[in-house]
C-alpha cells in the first residue's frame, strides 16, 4: 500500500515537473519573442554565433549527410534495379534528403555540436555568478546572451540543411554511378522528376523550427543550472537527451502537416 | 537589541523593513530591519552560509522578499517590474563572491561591458575610463589579459572597477574578502574605504570577517539564524552582551558560559 502510494506521488510529481518546465520553456519563447520584437538586434554577436554554429559544422555534416546519401542508395540501388525502376533511385535519394533525413540529421549534429555548448557555456556563466551580475547591470540574460543564440541557429539551420541535401546527394550519386552502374543522367533526370520545390522547402522550413528548438532548449538547460561543475555536466546531458526527443516528436507532426497540405493542394 | 529603522530622510539609499525570505522550509531572513545612510558603509556580518548574500540579493532585485519592504533610493522596490528594476540598477553595482567577470571577455572589456550596455561614450572615452577604473583598484596596463590569468585577488579587484565603470552612487560587496590572504584581505579593506573616502560611495557589504569589518565599516549588522541580533556602530557592537555576538567576536565554539545561562 505504502509503495503504491509512493508510486503515484512520483508520477505525480514529475507530471507536475513536467509541465513546471514546459511553462517555464514557453515563457523563455514569448521573452525571446518580445525582444526581437523591441528590434534592436545584436547583429555583431548574431554573427559570431552564425559563425560558431554554421561554419564550424560544416565538417561534421558533410560527414554525416555524404554517408547518409551513400548508403540510402547501397539499401535502395540494387533493389530498385532488379524491379527496373532505376529512375526511382535519385528521386528516393532526393525526397528522403530534402523531406526528411538532411534538416534531421543536421539538427542531431547541431544539437549534439553547439546545442551542448549553449548549455554549457550558459550553465558555467550561471554557477560562477556571471548570469547574476549581467542582471545587476541591468542587462537582461535573455537579451544579451538567448536571443543572439536562437537567431543565428534558426537562420543557420536551413543553410545548413541545404549544404547536408546537396552533399547527401552527391553521396548518394557516387555510389549510384560507381556501385549500382546507372549513369548519372538517370540519377540527376529521377532528382528533376521527383523533387519538388515544396519538398526543399518544407526541410527548410523544418531546419527553421529545429534551430529555435536546439537554441531554446540548450539555452533553457543552461540558465536553470545548479549545483557547480556536476550541475553543468547535468544540464548539459539533459538539453541533448531533451532537444533529440523534441526533434523526433517535432519532426513527425510537421511532415504529417506538410503531406495533409500537399495532399490538399492536390484534391 | 530591538530591529532598528532609522530616522526617515532622503541621505537613506536602502531600507529594508521586516524583510523575510524562506527556501523551502528554511528561513534565511526573518524580519529583517536596517537602513544605510547616504557615503556610509554598512556590513552583514555573520558566519558562513547562513544567507547573508540573499540580503544584497534582495536589494537588487535578484530575489524577491516573501514578506516586508525594501526601498532603494527611496524607492518601493518590493514589488518592482524588472524594467523599474533596471533603472536604479544603473545607479548601483555588485561586486559578487567570485567576481564574476565574463571570462570569454579580456579584462578591459569586461570593465567597459557596462558602458557598451548604457552609454554611448566614444571609445577613447570608454579607453579612458577603463584605464581609470583599472588604476583605482591598483591593477593598471591590465586589460589585455583574460581572467584566467588573474590571481583570486586581482579577479576581485577587477570585479571592483567593472563596478565602478557607471560611476554609481551605491556599490553592494558579496564577501569581498574570502579566500583571499591577509595583505590582500586589507587592501580590499582599504580599497572599500577609499572609495567612499574619495568618491562618497555608499557600500553594503556582506563578510564573515569580522576583523575587517570592525576596521572598515561605519556601521554593521550580526546576521544569526535568519535574523540581524545586533545593528550598530564597530564600538556599540563590541559593548554587546548578546551571547552569540561575544562568541562571533570573539571566534569562540560556544557562546560565553556567563552569557549563555
Amino acid at each position: 500500500m505504502e509503495s503504491l502510494r509512493k508510486a503515484v506521488a512520483d508520477l505525480g510529481s514529475s507530471i507536475v515537473e513536467t509541465l513546471r518546465e514546459l511553462g517555464q520553456i514557453s515563457i523563455l519563447c514569448l521573452q525571446v519573442a518580445f525582444w526581437i520584437s523591441r528590434g534592436r538586434l545584436p547583429v555583431r554577436q548574431v554573427l559570431v554565433h552564425m559563425n560558431e554554429i554554421g561554419v564550424n559544422s560544416l565538417p561534421l555534416i558533410a560527414i554525416t549527410s555524404l554517408f547518409a546519401g551513400m548508403v540510402l542508395v547501397v539499401q535502395v540501388g540494387k533493389q530498385f534495379l532488379d524491379l527496373k525502376a532505376e529512375t526511382f533511385i535519385g528521386g528516393t535519394v532526393g525526397l528522403s534528403l530534402t523531406r526528411e533525413l538532411a534538416p534531421l540529421l543536421t539538427a542531431l549534429a547541431v544539437s549534439g555540436r553547439s546545442g551542448s555548448a549553449i548549455a554549457a557555456e550558459l550553465g558555467t556563466m550561471k554557477v560562477t555568478e556571471q548570469i547574476d551580475a549581467l542582471v545587476v547591470m541591468a542587462t537582461s540574460p535573455i537579451a544579451y546572451l538567448v536571443v543572439p543564440r536562437v537567431i543565428a541557429c534558426a537562420l543557420v539551420m536551413p543553410c545548413l540543411t541545404i549544404f547536408s541535401e546537396t552533399v547527401g546527394i552527391l553521396g548518394g550519386a557516387v555510389v549510384a554511378v560507381a556501385q549500382v552502374r546507372i549513369s548519372s543522367d538517370t540519377f540527376s533526370k529521377s532528382i528533376v522528376d521527383w523533387v519538388q520545390y515544396d519538398d526543399v522547402v518544407s526541410g527548410v522550413v523544418k531546419a527553421f523550427v529545429f534551430g529555435i528548438i536546439i537554441a531554446i532548449i540548450s539555452s533553457y538547460k543552461g540558465l536553470k543550472t545548479s549545483g557547480g561543475a556536476e550541475g553543468v555536466g547535468r544540464a548539459t546531458t539533459a538539453s541533448v537527451v531533451l532537444i533529440t526527443g523534441l526533434l523526433l516528436v517535432t519532426n513527425y507532426f510537421l511532415s504529417v502537416l506538410f503531406f495533409s497540405y500537399k495532399a490538399s493542394l492536390i484534391k | 537589541m530591538a530591529p532598528e529603522t532609522g530616522p526617515e530622510s532622503e541621505e537613506t539609499v536602502i531600507r529594508l523593513e521586516n524583510v523575510s525570505k524562506s527556501f523551502g522550509r528554511q528561513a534565511v531572513l526573518r524580519d529583517v530591519s536596517f537602513h544605510v545612510q547616504r557615503g556610509e558603509t554598512f556590513a552583514v556580518v555573520g558566519p558562513s552560509g547562513c544567507g547573508k548574500s540573499v540580503t544584497l540579493k534582495v536589494i537588487v532585485g535578484l530575489l524577491r522578499p516573501d514578506a516586508g519592504k525594501v526601498t532603494v533610493f527611496g524607492q518601493d522596490v518590493t514589488h518592482a517590474s524588472e524594467a523599474a528594476f533596471d533603472i536604479l540598477r544603473k545607479r548601483m553595482a555588485m561586486v559578487f563572491q567570485s567576481g564574476a567577470l565574463f571570462d570569454s571577455m579580456t579584462v578591459g572589456e569586461n570593465v567597459s561591458f557596462p558602458l557598451d550596455q548604457h552609454t554611448a561614450t566614444p571609445l577613447a572615452e570608454k579607453r579612458r575610463i577603463v584605464a581609470e577604473s583599472l588604476s583605482r583598484v591598483g591593477l593598471p596596463g591590465t586589460e589585455a589579459k583574460m581572467p584566467s590569468e588573474l590571481s583570486g585577488g586581482m579577479r576581485k579587484r577587477v570585479a571592483v572597477a567593472r563596478a565602478l565603470a557607471l560611476a554609481p552612487e551605491l556599490i553592494l560587496f558579496d564577501e569581498p574578502t574570502t579566500g583571499l590572504d591577509p595583505i590582500t584581505t586589507t587592501e580590499i579593506g582599504l580599497l572599500i574605504r577609499r572609495l567612499r573616502d574619495d568618491l562618497g560611495l555608499t557600500s553594503v557589504m556582506v563578510s564573515h570577517d569580522i576583523k575587517n569589518v570592525m576596521e572598515f565599516a561605519n556601521r554593521l549588522g550580526i546576521h544569526h539564524g535568519g535574523e540581524l541580533i545586533a545593528v550598530g556602530t564597530p564600538d556599540e557592537i563590541r559593548q554587546s552582551r548578546h551571547p552569540f555576538v561575544r562568541q562571533f567576536l570573539e571566534g569562540l565554539a560556544h557562546p560565553p558560559q556567563e552569557l549563555a545561562a
